[in-house]
Parts: C-alpha cells; structure tokens; sequence
C-alpha cells in the first residue's frame, strides 16, 4: 500500500528527478545510479514526510541534497547499493531526445560547468520555483537567493553570447 | 538566446518529458529498498562497535596497569596506551554525536551538507590520528599485553623489545605516512575546501 502511493509520487515528479540526475551526472552509467539513490532515500523519508513543507520542497531537498553528496563522494559510486541495470526512469523509445533539443544541450553543457550549490540554484529557478521556496528547499535568504540568480544570469547570458 | 527564451525552452522541455519519460514501475517495486536502509546505518554501527571494543580493551589495559602501580616499566605503557584508547573512543563518541545530528529528511542543502561535511572531515581527521597513533599505541601496549596475557615480561628480553620498537616505527610510520598521504590528505583537503565553499554560498553578497 505505502509502496504504491510512493510509486504514484514519483511518477508526479519523475520529471524533476530526471532532471536533477541529468544536471549532476554527464555520464550515462553514473546517471542509472544517482536515480536509484534519489529514490532510495525518497523512500526511506517517505513515512516521515509529515506535509509540514509542500511535497515538492521535501523531493527538491532529497534529491539535491542526494546529487550533490553523490557528486562529491569520494568513493566515486563503487559502492552500489543495489544491483539493477536498467534505468527506473527513462524516456520512451524512439520519441523526443533531449540531445537533439540545441538549446536544452546547451543549457546543460553550462550547467554542468557550474559548482553544485550553484547547480541546485539554476534548476530551482529554471523550475519556475519562487524566491521563497527556493529559499527554504537552500536554507539561504531570499535575498541571496536574488543576487546569486542574477549572477548565474550574467553568468549563462555571457556564455550563450560567447556561443 | 535571451535568459526569459531559455526559460521558456526549459519550460517546452519539461512538457515534452512528461510526455515522454515512463517509470519503471515493476523493476521500482523490486528494488530491495528496505536493504537499503539498513547499509545506511552502517556508520553508525561500526563506531558503536569500535566504541564497544574500544572500552572493553580500554578496561582491560585499566585493569592490568593497576596490578603495577609501582612498576613504572608497566605502569607508563599501560597510561599510553590507555590515553590512546581513550581518544580513540571519545572520537566515536564525537563521530555518533555528530551522525545523530543530521537530518538527512527534513534539513535545507546547505545545511545538510555543512552537517555531512563537518561529519566527513571529524571522520577524516580521526583516522588521521589513528593512523599517526598506531605505531605509539603498538610499542606501548606490547610490554603491558605481556605481562596481562602471558606473564611474559619484555623488558628481559631486549632484543624482542628493540625489534618490535623498530618494526612499529619504520614500518607503522612509513605506512601510516603513505596510507595517509594518498587516502585522506586530499580528502582532507576536498572537505575543508566545499566547506569554505558552502559557509561562502550561505553569506549574503
């Protein structure tokens, strides 16, 4: 029964996670195994999600909090904590690449040459996610949440200018 | 390409994904998610049990270093090696104090990360001493383990002492000093440094 309300909370948010393992990880393989630990520790907060924060602000807080500590671990992913091969998210066969998408290639490649906080900042905010909710998933002032967008702004403008 | 047009890229991008991504549900359901739990604890497990076995051992030297109060020759080896136990499980100690106060399901980023990080470098930093500890606890505990466990007194005869003295100092501190350099001083420094980092992200600029 929890398994299969926490199955239908991924699939509300699948689109979040994906995007979060595809902002942290490059590499296919490395990708497969940051999903499985986001929904590993998805699940194992799942029965003290007590609704006290929006859904949305708990799976933002896990899962970045799960890619950035994946990102930095020092034993890099050698330790699996369970066997599976195939990726529990994935796109349909034969429909929309995300590759093939210039733009959105383009935006990851800067992405990816962000810092991990920074990262976790330009996803909230290419989300659509409020100042305020962006603050409390950080744990940073609004204020600080506003001068470091506008940074990452003039940051990204230079690089699609320089593109 | 304006940054309001990337946004809406994005925004293209998600719908274009949700019509497209499908979750494996059947392969979601046989995932041992429950094992999984269980390895997460492992931490804290083993510095309960070096803790354990640590104020076992650290019993036993007490208990044997007693019996010869007025044999320095038993009683200085026997307060070493007992100051380095100590150490040694008061740093679990710090290290369960530390692992119980993270809240890895209800804590922003930064602080979560500040909380894991802070635990990363004590646990660093703790096997930094322990490694540079070893060879000392080795040549102090070997007259006092002597005599507790076989009534086998070093000091009679040298040579072994002498050997064992300098097999603890080349070899432990050679390794010690090689295990260190390629395990945890870069780590060391990895931590220090996305701590720098983290405390700069939280200041407002």
């Amino acid at each position: 029964m929890e398994k299969d309300k926490f199955i239908s909370v991924i699939k509300d948010y699948q689109n979040l996670i994906y995007k979060i393992c595809c902002s942290y990880c490059s590499n296919a393989e490395n990708r497969k195994d940051l999903q499985q630990e986001i929904l590993i520790q998805l699940w194992n907060s799942f029965s003290k999600f007590d609704g006290r924060a929006k859904l949305s602000t708990w799976i933002y807080r896990i899962a970045l909090n799960t890619a950035i500590t994946f990102y930095r671990n020092d034993s890099k992913h050698s330790n699996k904590k369970v066997s599976i091969d195939a990726a529990i998210i994935s796109l349909s066969d034969f429909e929309y690449v995300p590759e093939q998408d210039e733009n959105i290639a383009i935006l990851y490649q800067f992405i990816e040459k962000l810092n991990e906080m920074d990262k976790a900042l330009i996803l909230l905010y290419l989300d659509d996610n409020k100042q305020k909710d962006m603050a409390e998933i950080l744990g940073i002032s609004e204020t600080n949440v506003a001068t470091k967008i506008s940074r990452i702004k003039k940051f990204l403008k230079v690089q699609f200018s320089n593109n | 390409m304006e940054l309001e047009e990337l946004k809406n890229a994005w925004a293209h991008y998600d719908k274009k994904l949700t019509l497209n991504l499908k979750l494996n549900e059947e392969l979601l359901r046989k995932m041992n998610l429950e094992r999984s739990k269980k390895e997460m604890n492992a931490p804290l497990n083993y510095e309960i049990i070096s803790i354990t076995t640590g104020i076992i051992f650290l019993t036993f030297i007490a208990s044997a270093t007693i019996r010869y109060p007025y044999e320095l020759k038993f009683l200085l080896p026997g307060i070493i090696t007992s100051i380095i136990v100590a150490i040694w499980v008061y740093n679990s100690v710090s290290k369960i104090k530390l692992l119980s106060n993270i809240d890895y399901y209800d804590s922003p980023i930064v602080e979560l990360q500040k909380s894991i990080n802070t635990f990363k470098l004590k646990y660093q930093k703790s096997k930094k001493f322990e490694l540079y500890s070893f060879p000392a606890f080795a040549i102090a505990a070997m007259p006092i383990l002597g005599i507790a466990l076989r009534n086998f007194d070093i000091y009679e005869h040298p040579m072994r002492f002498i050997v064992g003295i300098v097999l603890a100092l080349l070899l432990g501190y050679t390794g010690q000093i090689w295990l260190y350099k390629n395990l945890y001083e870069k780590k060391i420094s990895n931590t220090t440094k996305f701590l720098d980092e983290l405390n700069k992200f939280e200041q407002e600029e």
